[in-house]
């Protein structure tokens, strides 16, 4: 019997175009990506020299005022009539799921500061007690 | 007669090779310098409701905001003088000082007076380096 060898082709990956479809990849998560962001109150934040830098975000929660006194949570604005009322009953539900919260007051300059000393209390109240005013830097 | 001779063209060639190189580059460049929206500010430890330690009275430097956004401060006498905004971290450095860390800075502001003073004097306050610093509604023991 006559066995003949067969001519084996050399297996090889073309590799060529890797980097193309890892760009191809690169661009499609680039363009897919929605950051979570909040819509938030328009507001200018107040400045401050001693501003530093919150370390756990995740665990931040943030509170938007704006100088008509207007409250928002999480993209909420809270009830008018019983604001800082709606207030506390937010913070307690998120209390429940994140128990070191912090909260963190974004609220505007020109805001009045009764407002802000009764969220504080509540806060008191309700036992998150971590607080943040949101500032900016100041540059001397 | 002018003879034509056909020139050669030369082929037109953008070199690829480097494309990677620099796709990469401006990845790395990119990625140095995105600086990401931290969060940022004044932070503070609240005392839960019913907690509330009573201070000797001396050892407790008042800070007064009136409505208009006047700034009021307690002097070692007991008594209000009216300070600037940037006079109070060396006053309060000067109390620090003088009782050796032991006093405790209470920030009084008016329901009515912009949001913007009681930051500024918490900054001052913070600048200082106040270990004790504590906000009192303006209900509590009274007001002007």
């Amino acid at each position: 019997m006559k066995l003949t060898r067969r001519s084996r082709g050399g297996a090889a990956i073309p590799t060529a175009s890797m980097s193309d479809i890892a760009f191809l990849l690169i661009l499609f998560f680039m363009v897919t990506t929605v950051f979570s962001t909040e819509q938030g109150l328009k507001l200018i934040l107040p400045k401050a020299e001693a501003t530093q830098r919150i370390r756990l975000r995740r665990n931040t929660l943030n509170v938007w005022i704006d100088r008509e006194g207007r409250i928002s949570i999480q993209d909420k604005l809270m009830p008018a009539e019983t604001p800082v009322e709606a207030f506390g009953n937010k913070l307690l539900q998120i209390l429940a799921e994140k128990p070191d919260l912090v909260v963190l007051l974004r609220v505007d300059e020109n805001a009045r500061y009764g407002q802000i000393s009764e969220l504080i209390e509540k806060m008191k109240e309700v036992k998150a007690l971590k607080l943040t005013f949101a500032t900016q830097f100041e540059e001397l | 007669m002018i003879s034509f001779v056909k020139r050669k063209k030369a082929k037109a060639d953008i070199p690829t090779a480097s494309m990677a190189d620099i796709a990469f580059l401006l990845i790395v460049f990119f990625m140095t310098a995105t600086i990401f929206a931290r969060e940022k500010g004044l932070t503070m430890l609240l005392p839960e409701k019913g907690e509330e330690v009573k201070i000797a009275s001396r050892n407790i430097m008042q800070i007064l905001v009136s409505p208009t956004g006047k700034v009021l401060v307690e002097e070692e006498d007991g008594t209000l003088y009216e300070y600037r905004i940037a006079d109070i971290r060396a006053e309060v450095e000067a109390a620090l000082e003088r009782t050796n860390d032991s006093i405790s800075v209470a920030i009084k502001v008016s329901p009515l007076a912009p949001y913007s003073v009681m930051i500024d004097v918490l900054d001052e306050v913070k600048m200082a380096d106040a270990k004790r610093i504590s906000l009192i509604p303006f209900s509590e023991g009274g007001g002007e």
